[in-house]
C-alpha cells in the first residue's frame, strides 16, 4: 500500500503498531518466564516477572492514550481505523495476559517454598509451552499482518482446552490420592486455569487480527480468507 | 375548497406552461431578428448609396494631346509665361478641322475641356528640356471636371441643352477625341496624392488626411497620458470623499456634453485668449483632446475596476508598495481595456466635425500641411466643404471622401479589437 | 516487520534469559520539531471597520516553529485577526486596529514600521489561489525582485529553484518554468503561491483557508507541505474545517463572535476542551 500523503500520520500509525508489538514481546516473555520459574522453581525469575508487570500496565495506558490521540486528531477511517481499534483491543488482551502470567509467577513463588511436585509441574510446563507457542505465533501473525497464521492459531484453541481438561483430571486424581498435595494441587489448578485463559486471549487476538485485516467480524463460521482463489481454511470447531 | 394537486395534474400544467413559454421565447427571438434586420438594412442602404455615389471618383480620365511647341509663342527661358491653354485649344481645333470665329468662342469652349494641369505639365516639360521648343510633344493631363463627368455618363445628351453644363458641340468634340484614342481612364491616384483644389479634377484628400493625422497625434499625446493618469489616480490613490465623488460626477457629465461646446471653448480659449494659430492641427488636437478625455478616463477606470482584487491583495501581501502594485500588476492587467478605450475615443475624435468648424477648419486650404502651426483641413471638414461646393463633380468626390473616412474608422476599430483579443489575459 | 525481541541469541524458545529484556527503539516520527519560543504576541487587540467592531480585546501568543490553527464559525473574526499580523487591514479604508501586536518583541503597528517591510517578513497565502498572470518563474521571482534580495540572475535562479523544491512543486514544473502560472491545476497553483511566499524567506507564514478551494488529494499534499514547512517557519492557519485544524496544527485557538474563547494544545482542545462553547463547537452542537 502506498504511503500516507501526510507522513506524520503514517508514522504515528506505525509507531502505534510497533508499540503493540513490543508489548506483545514483553507479554510473551512474561508467560514463558512465569512457566519456566514454576518448572525450575526459580524464585528470582518469578520475582522478576512480578516486577515487570508494571511495565506492561504502563505500556497499555500509553497505547490507549496514543490511540485516542490518533482518533481525535487524525480521524482515521477504514483500514486505519481498524488498525487503531485493533491496537487498543490487543493492548487490553496483552495486559490481561501479563496479569495472568504475574499470577502464575506468584503461585510459583508459593510452590517453590514447598515440596517439589515434579510430574505435575511437567504437565504445567507442557501446557505452558503450547500456550506460549500460540501466543508467539499469533503475535508473529500480527507483526507480519498475515491473516492465515492468525486463523491457524484460532483453530488450535481446542488443543488448549484438551490440555486443560487433562490437567484438571490429573490434578484431581492426584489430590484425591494424597491430601497433603491439595495446597500445591490447588495452586497448580489455578495456574492451569490461568494458562487456559491466556490461550483464550491468544484466540481473541487472532479474531482481532482477522477483523483488522479483512474488515469482517469473525463469526465463527467457515472463514474464507483468500481473495485470489476459492481455497478455504478447514472448518474450525466452535470455540468453547 | 381546492382539491389537492395530483402528480398528473402537475405534469399537465407544466406541459401547458411549457408551450406558452416556448411560444414567448420564439416571439422574442423573432423581434430580435427583426430589429437586427432593420438595423443592418439601414446600414446597407446607407453604405450602398455612398458607394454608388462615390465609386466613380476613384477613376478619372486623362487626355494625351500632341502639343507643337511653337517657338513663336513658347519662350524657352520663361515657359510659364506661355498661354498653353489657348495654344493647345487652337491646335486641337485645327487638328479636328474646325474653324473658329473672330472672338475665338470655339477656342474658349475647347479650352474649358482641359484642366489647368495641362499648362503646368507643358511648362514643366519645357523647363526640363528647353530643346523641345519647336518640336511636337505629347502632354498628358486630366480632362476638365465636366468632361470627366461626361465620360462617366453623368452628363448625357438626353437632358435639354440649357440644363446641361456641356453644349452639344462640346459633346461632339469629346466623342471625337475619345474615338481617336486620346482619352484613357485610369485609377484616380490624384485623389489620394493631391491636396484640396477648387478644380474637382485636381482635388485630393491627402491634405485633409495629413491634417487629421497630425491632429490625432496631438490628441493622442495629450489625452491618453492625461486620461490614463487621471483615471489611475482617481481609482487607486484618491481618498473616497465628497470631492472625488464630485469630480467623478462631473467627468461622467462631460462625456455627454455636445461636441460643439468644445469647439466654442477652443475658440474662446485657444484662439482668442492664447492666440494659437487658427485652424492648426495644434488647436484642433487640443480641442479634440479635451473632448476625448472624459471618455478615456471612464474607460480606463472601468478597466481598472475589472482587475480582480485577489491580484492586488497578492501583490500587497508580498510586500509590494501601493505604487508597485498599481504599475506592475493592476495597470498591465487593465491594459486591454485601456487600449480599447483609447483607440475608440481616438476613432470618435477623428470623425468629429462641429468643433473643427468652429475653430476655423472650414475654409479652403490647398496643399499639404507640414507643421502643427499651419492652418490645415481635416477629413470631416473636407467632406463639409466639398458637399457645399458648386461643381457637380464634387458630388462623387464627397462620397469618396466619406468612404475614406469610414475606412479609417473601420481600421482603427479593427485595431482596437485585435489588440484587445491579443492582450487579453486569463486569470 | 518482525519484532522477535525476546528470543535468546541461540534461538531457543521460551528460554528467554532472566533480566531486563532489550526493547528496540521506536521508529522516528516524521518532524518532531519542538515548539519554539513566542514569535508573535497579541495583547488586547481590537479591530474596527468604521463603526462596527469585529474583534474584541484578543490576547494570544503564537509560538515559533509551530502551526497554530484559528477555528470558529463564520464571521467570528479569525480572518480579521490573521490579517492584523501582516497589517493587511491597513489596505481596507476605514479599518482601525487598537491594542498591541509584537513580533520578536517589537510593536508592528509602530509609526516607524513600514508595512511593506513587515510583509516581507510575514507572508500570506489566500483562500483562492492567486498566482500572478505571469510565468511560474516570474511568480516566484517577484518577491526577491522587488525587495532586492537577489544580487544576480544566477542567485535569483537558485532562489526560485529552492523555493519550488521546498514547496514540493519543482519536479512537476522544472521543465516549464516559463509557462503561465495560471495554467496549473488548483493544488499546484496553491503550492506555487506558497513557493512565492517563501521565496522572500519570511519568518511567519499566514494562511487563510488555503485548502478550501481544493480537492482532498491536493489538500492532503498541502497539509504534508505545511508539516514540512513548520520546521523552518511560524505558521498560522485559519480554517473552517476542524478536522483540518486537528490534523495539521499543534496549537489551536477558538474564536467566537469576535472574541477569543479558548486556546491550547491541539490535542487537549480536541480531546478535552475547558470551555463549554469550545466543546459545543467542535462536537457540532452549535446553533
Amino acid at each position: 500500500m502506498p504511503q500516507h500523503t501526510v507522513k506524520a500520520y503514517g508514522d504515528e500509525l506505525n509507531q502505534l503498531t510497533a508499540e503493540v508489538a513490543r508489548m506483545g514481546g514483553l507479554a510473551e516473555a512474561q508467560v514463558a518466564d512465569a512457566v519456566d520459574s514454576v518448572a525450575r522453581r526459580d524464585v528470582a525469575l518469578a520475582r522478576a516477572v512480578v516486577e515487570r508487570d508494571a511495565r506492561l500496565d504502563a505500556m497499555h495506558r500509553d497505547i490507549e492514550r496514543k490511540a485516542i490521540r490518533l482518533i481525535a486528531l487524525r480521524q482515521p477511517v477504514a483500514s486505519d481505523l481498524r488498525r487503531t481499534l485493533a491496537s487498543m483491543k490487543l493492548a487490553m488482551d496483552l495486559e490481561r495476559t501479563g496479569d495472568l502470567a504475574k499470577n502464575i509467577a506468584k503461585r510459583g513463588l508459593i510452590l517453590a517454598e514447598g515440596e517439589p511436585v515434579q510430574p505435575l509441574t511437567r504437565s504445567i510446563e507442557r501446557m505452558g509451552k503450547l500456550v506460549s507457542m500460540r501466543l508467539r505465533d499469533v503475535l508473529d501473525a500480527y507483526a507480519a499482518a498475515e491473516v492465515d497464521r492468525a486463523i491457524a492459531v484460532w483453530n488450535t484453541d481446542d488443543e488448549v482446552d484438551e490440555h486443560y481438561n487433562a490437567l484438571f483430571r490429573e490434578l484431581l486424581t492426584y489430590m484425591m490420592g494424597d491430601p497433603r498435595t491439595i495446597t500445591a494441587g490447588t495452586h497448580l489448578l489455578f495456574m492451569a486455569k490461568n494458562l487456559e485463559r491466556i490461550g483464550d486471549h491468544a484466540t481473541n487476538i487472532a479474531e482481532t487480527i482477522y477483523y483488522e485485516i479483512t474488515g469482517q467480524e469473525f463469526t465463527g463460521e467457515r472463514p474464507r480468507w483468500n481473495p485470489d482463489a476459492a481455497e478455504a481454511a478447514p472448518e474450525p470447531p466452535t470455540p468453547v | 375548497m381546492t382539491e389537492p394537486v395530483t402528480p398528473e395534474m402537475r405534469a399537465e400544467r407544466l406541459r401547458a406552461g411549457l408551450k406558452r413559454r416556448y411560444a414567448r421565447e420564439g416571439r422574442f427571438r423573432l423581434y430580435g431578428l427583426l430589429a437586427i434586420g432593420v438595423a443592418v438594412g439601414f446600414l446597407l442602404l446607407l453604405l450602398g448609396r455612398i458607394i454608388e455615389q462615390g465609386h466613380t471618383a476613384f477613376y478619372a480620365h486623362t487626355i494625351t494631346v500632341p502639343v507643337y511647341m511653337d517657338p513663336a509663342r513658347v519662350d524657352r527661358a520663361y515657359p510659364q509665361g506661355t498661354n498653353f491653354e489657348l495654344l493647345v485649344a487652337e491646335q486641337q481645333l485645327a487638328r479636328m478641322g474646325i474653324a473658329d470665329d473672330a472672338q475665338g468662342t470655339k477656342a474658349a469652349a475647347m479650352r474649358s475641356l482641359f484642366s489647368s494641369e495641362l499648362k503646368f505639365a507643358a511648362a514643366a516639360r519645357i523647363q526640363a528640356n528647353p530643346n523641345l521648343v519647336g518640336q511636337t510633344v505629347p502632354i498628358a493631363a486630366p480632362v476638365a471636371d465636366d468632361a470627366d463627368l461626361f465620360f462617366k455618363h453623368e452628363i448625357s445628351r438626353d437632358t435639354p441643352a440649357d440644363q446641361r453644363r456641356l453644349s452639344d458641340e462640346q459633346i461632339d468634340w469629346l466623342d471625337r477625341m475619345k474615338a481617336s484614342g486620346q482619352v484613357a481612364a485610369h485609377f484616380n491616384t490624384g485623389l489620394f496624392t493631391k491636396g484640396d483644389s477648387t478644380e474637382p479634377e485636381l482635388a485630393g484628400v491627402l491634405g485633409a488626411v495629413v491634417g487629421s493625422a497630425l491632429m490625432l497625434l496631438v490628441t493622442a499625446f495629450i489625452a491618453i497620458p492625461l486620461g490614463v493618469g487621471a483615471a489611475l489616480y482617481l481609482e487607486e490613490f484618491a481618498p473616497r470623499n465628497r470631492l472625488t465623488d464630485l469630480i467623478e460626477v462631473n467627468i461622467n457629465n462631460l462625456a455627454a456634453v455636445p461636441s460643439i461646446i468644445y469647439g466654442l471653448l477652443g475658440l474662446a480659449l485657444f484662439i482668442n485668449w492664447m492666440h494659437l494659430p487658427r485652424a492648426s492641427p495644434l488647436v484642433g488636437g487640443l480641442v479634440l483632446a479635451l473632448m476625448a478625455l472624459p471618455t478615456i478616463i471612464i474607460a480606463t477606470r472601468s478597466s481598472l475596476k475589472a482587475v480582480p482584487p485577489s491580484i492586488r491583495e497578492a501583490a500587497l501581501a508580498m510586500g509590494a508598495s501601493k505604487t508597485q502594485t498599481v504599475f506592475q500588476h493592476t495597470l498591465p492587467l487593465a491594459m486591454p481595456g485601456v487600449m480599447t478605450g483609447a483607440i475608440i475615443s481616438m476613432a470618435h475624435a477623428l470623425g468629429e466635425t462641429a468643433p473643427l468648424l468652429l475653430i476655423g477648419m472650414v475654409s479652403f486650404i490647398p496643399g499639404i500641411p507640414a507643421s502643427l502651426g499651419e492652418p490645415t483641413g481635416a477629413l470631416p471638414s473636407l467632406v463639409y466643404i466639398w458637399e457645399n461646393a458648386s461643381e457637380r463633380a464634387f458630388h462623387e468626390r464627397t462620397a469618396a471622401a466619406i468612404l475614406v473616412l469610414l475606412a479609417f474608422m473601420i481600421v482603427m476599430n479593427a485595431a482596437a479589437i485585435f489588440l484587445r483579443r491579443r492582450f487579453e489575459r486569463r486569470w | 516487520m518482525k519484532f522477535n525481541l525476546f528470543r535468546a541469541a541461540d534461538g531457543t524458545e521460551g528460554g528467554a534469559p532472566a533480566g531486563t529484556p532489550v526493547i528496540a527503539a521506536p521508529p522516528v516520527v516524521h518532524n518532531s520539531t519542538p515548539m519554539g519560543p513566542t514569535k508573535i504576541a497579541a495583547r488586547d487587540v481590537s479591530v474596527f471597520y468604521g463603526e462596527k467592531q469585529a474583534l474584541f480585546d484578543v490576547s494570544l501568543d503564537i509560538p515559533d516553529k509551530t502551526v497554530t490553527a484559528l477555528i470558529g464559525p463564520s464571521g467570528c473574526g479569525k480572518s480579521t485577526f490573521l490579517r492584523t499580523m501582516n497589517r493587511m487591514n491597513d489596505t481596507i479604508p476605514g479599518a482601525r486596529v487598537t491594542g498591541r501586536i509584537e513580533m520578536d518583541g517589537a510593536d508592528i503597528n509602530a509609526k516607524s514600521v513600514d508595512p511593506v517591510l513587515l510583509r516581507a517578513r510575514v507572508g500570506m497565502v489566500f483562500q483562492k489561489p492567486n498566482p500572478f498572470p505571469k510565468s511560474i518563474y516570474e511568480n516566484v521571482a517577484y518577491g526577491p525582485r522587488i525587495h532586492g534580495l537577489a544580487a544576480s540572475k544566477g542567485e535569483l535562479d537558485s532562489v526560485v529553484e529552492a523555493s519550488l523544491k521546498r514547496a514540493g512543486l519543482w519536479e512537476e514544473v522544472a521543465d516549464r518554468l516559463h509557462s503561465p502560472g495560471t495554467g496549473l491545476s488548483g493544488g499546484q497553483q496553491q503550492r506555487l503561491v506558497i513557493a512565492r511566499a517563501i521565496a522572500v524567506e519570511p519568518e511567519v507564514i499566514l494562511m487563510d483557508e488555503p485548502c478550501s478551494a481544493l480537492d482532498p488529494i491536493a489538500t492532503a499534499r498541502i497539509e504534508e507541505l505545511i508539516d514540512e514547512l513548520r520546521e523552518r517557519y511560524c505558521i498560522v492557519i485559519v480554517t473552517h474545517s476542524m478536522a483540518q485544524a486537528a490534523r495539521v496544527s499543534q496549537r489551536t485557538a477558538f474564536f467566537h463572535l469576535g472574541r477569543l474563547v479558548e486556546t491550547g494544545d491541539t490535542e487537549d482542545i480536541f480531546t478535552n476542551p475547558r470551555e463549554r462553547r469550545t466543546l459545543d463547537y467542535i462536537t457540532g452542537r452549535f446553533g
